[in-house]
This record gives C-alpha cells, sequence and structure tokens, in this order.
C-alpha cells in the first residue's frame, strides 16, 4: 500500500535546501580529502627534507672535523719548522763567527812571520 | 727533503780552507797554543763542509697527510652537493602539492558558493518546479518502487 506524504511548500524548500546543503557538503568533503592526502604527501616531502638536512649536518661536522685535523697538521709542521730554522741559525751564526775568528787568526799568523 | 746551502759561510771556510793550507807547514812549527787553534778551525770546517744541512722534519710525509685529508673533505662536499640536488627536487615536488592543494581549495570555494546560489535559488521554486525537484531526484527510486508494487500487485500462480 503506497503511503503519501504530503509536504506544505515551505517544508518543501527546507527540504530541499537541506537536499542540496547536503550534495554540497558531500562534494566538500570529496575535495577536503584530496586536499588531506596531498598534505600527507607533502609531509612525507618535508620529512624526507629533515632527514637529508640531518645528513648535510652529519657531512658537515666531518667536514669541520678533518679541517680541524688538516689545521693541527699545518701547525705542527710550522712550529718544527720554525724550531729547525732557529736551530739553523743559531749554527749559521756560531759558524760566521767560527769562520772570522779563523780568518782573523791565520791573518795574525801569516803577519807574525 | 730540502738541501740548504748558505753561500756566504761557504766561501769563508773555503778562504779559511785555502789560507790554512798555506800555512799548513808553518802552523806544524809554531807554538802549541796556535797549532790548537788551527786544529780547531780545521776541525769546524770539516765539520761544516761534511755537516748534513737537510731538514730532519719529514715535509713530504706531512703534506700527504694533509692532501688526504683535503681529499676526505672534496668526496664530503661532493655528497653534500648531492644531497643538495635532492633536497631541490624535494621543494619542487613540494611546490607541485602546493599548487594542486591550492587548485582543490578554490574548487573548495567554488562548490560553497554554487550551494550557496542553489540554497538561495530555492526560494523562487514555484510548486510545479518543487515537485519536479523530488521527481529528478528520485526518479530512479521511483521507478524502482513502482515495479516493486505491480510485482506485488500481480495475481500469483499462473
Amino acid at each position: 500500500m503506497d503511503s503519501i506524504v504530503p509536504l506544505k511548500a515551505p517544508i518543501a524548500r527546507l527540504v530541499i535546501k537541506d537536499l542540496l546543503e547536503g550534495d554540497g557538503n558531500k562534494e566538500e568533503l570529496e575535495e577536503t580529502n584530496k586536499v588531506l592526502n596531498l598534505t600527507k604527501e607533502k609531509v612525507i616531502l618535508k620529512d624526507d627534507v629533515i632527514v637529508t638536512l640531518n645528513s648535510k649536518i652529519l657531512n658537515l661536522e666531518t667536514i669541520i672535523k678533518t679541517k680541524q685535523e688538516q689545521f693541527d697538521l699545518q701547525q705542527e709542521l710550522s712550529k718544527k719548522l720554525e724550531k729547525e730554522l732557529k736551530s739553523e741559525k743559531r749554527k749559521t751564526f756560531l759558524y760566521k763567527v767560527g769562520a772570522g775568528v779563523g780568518a782573523v787568526a791565520t791573518v795574525l799568523l801569516l803577519v807574525q812571520k | 727533503m730540502v738541501e740548504r746551502i748558505d753561500y756566504s759561510i761557504l766561501f769563508l771556510f773555503i778562504l779559511t780552507s785555502c789560507l790554512i793550507k798555506i800555512k799548513f807547514l808553518y802552523c806544524i812549527i809554531m807554538k802549541k797554543g796556535q797549532s790548537v787553534v788551527i786544529w780547531i778551525l780545521a776541525a769546524l770546517i770539516v765539520y761544516n763542509i761534511f755537516l748534513n744541512n737537510k731538514i730532519q722534519t719529514n715535509i713530504q710525509e706531512y703534506e700527504d697527510k694533509i692532501d688526504n685529508l683535503q681529499t676526505k673533505v672534496d668526496s664530503v662536499n661532493n655528497l653534500n652537493k648531492e644531497l643538495d640536488m635532492k633536497i631541490n627536487s624535494l621543494h619542487t615536488q613540494m611546490e607541485i602539492i602546493d599548487s594542486d592543494i591550492s587548485n582543490v581549495q578554490t574548487n573548495i570555494n567554488v562548490i560553497k558558493r554554487k550551494t550557496n546560489e542553489k540554497i538561495n535559488s530555492v526560494d523562487q521554486f514555484t510548486f510545479l518546479e518543487l515537485e519536479q525537484f523530488f521527481t529528478a531526484r528520485y526518479s530512479d527510486q521511483i521507478r524502482g518502487l513502482d515495479s516493486t508494487a505491480q510485482s506485488t500487485n500481480r495475481p500469483t500462480g499462473y
């Protein structure tokens, strides 16, 4: 048995409005889900960027450490060479004095003769 | 190893040694004190001539170590360049996603606007349009209900 539910025009209008609003909300929900999925993809990409940047930080720390080692070696080499240079200068001075004394002594000996 | 020669000292010692050679015979017969001086000078000359003036520090070894470290730094720098390229690629992908999100947001706004327009237009619907709305919306269901009603009204048994 068919049953008829009569609706007055204003009520029918309200029902139609609700139905249209519901349709709109459904479409909006679908689009919002798309935004959500895209945002999830973006978050994954950002996580990738963070991981990559962390790797870069580790690499930069390695570079700093290696550069420090290089600097230490250079400094050590410079100190050793400086020490040797001082020693050589001292020797050179002594030889110069010795040579001078020798020359004077030889001249004196020659003159004495 | 780098050898260093001090030419001025060498010249002085050569000069001195020549003078000593000339006076060598004379020195033999000289007093003891003078002989001692000559022998000391001779010893100094010999020491200077045969002295190894090479630098004791192994510079090459240090340079090798420093070069090895530089190679390590270069390789890590190359790795970082690759990581930079990866980051740039990820940024490009993110920009594409941002653009997609922006498009979808525009769609949402359009949907909202159209829905509001539709809702507002309902107030101007005539009675016939109201009826047509329901008929159009539920045409499939109405047809289904009609067919069900016909099948239930049909007398059973042939």
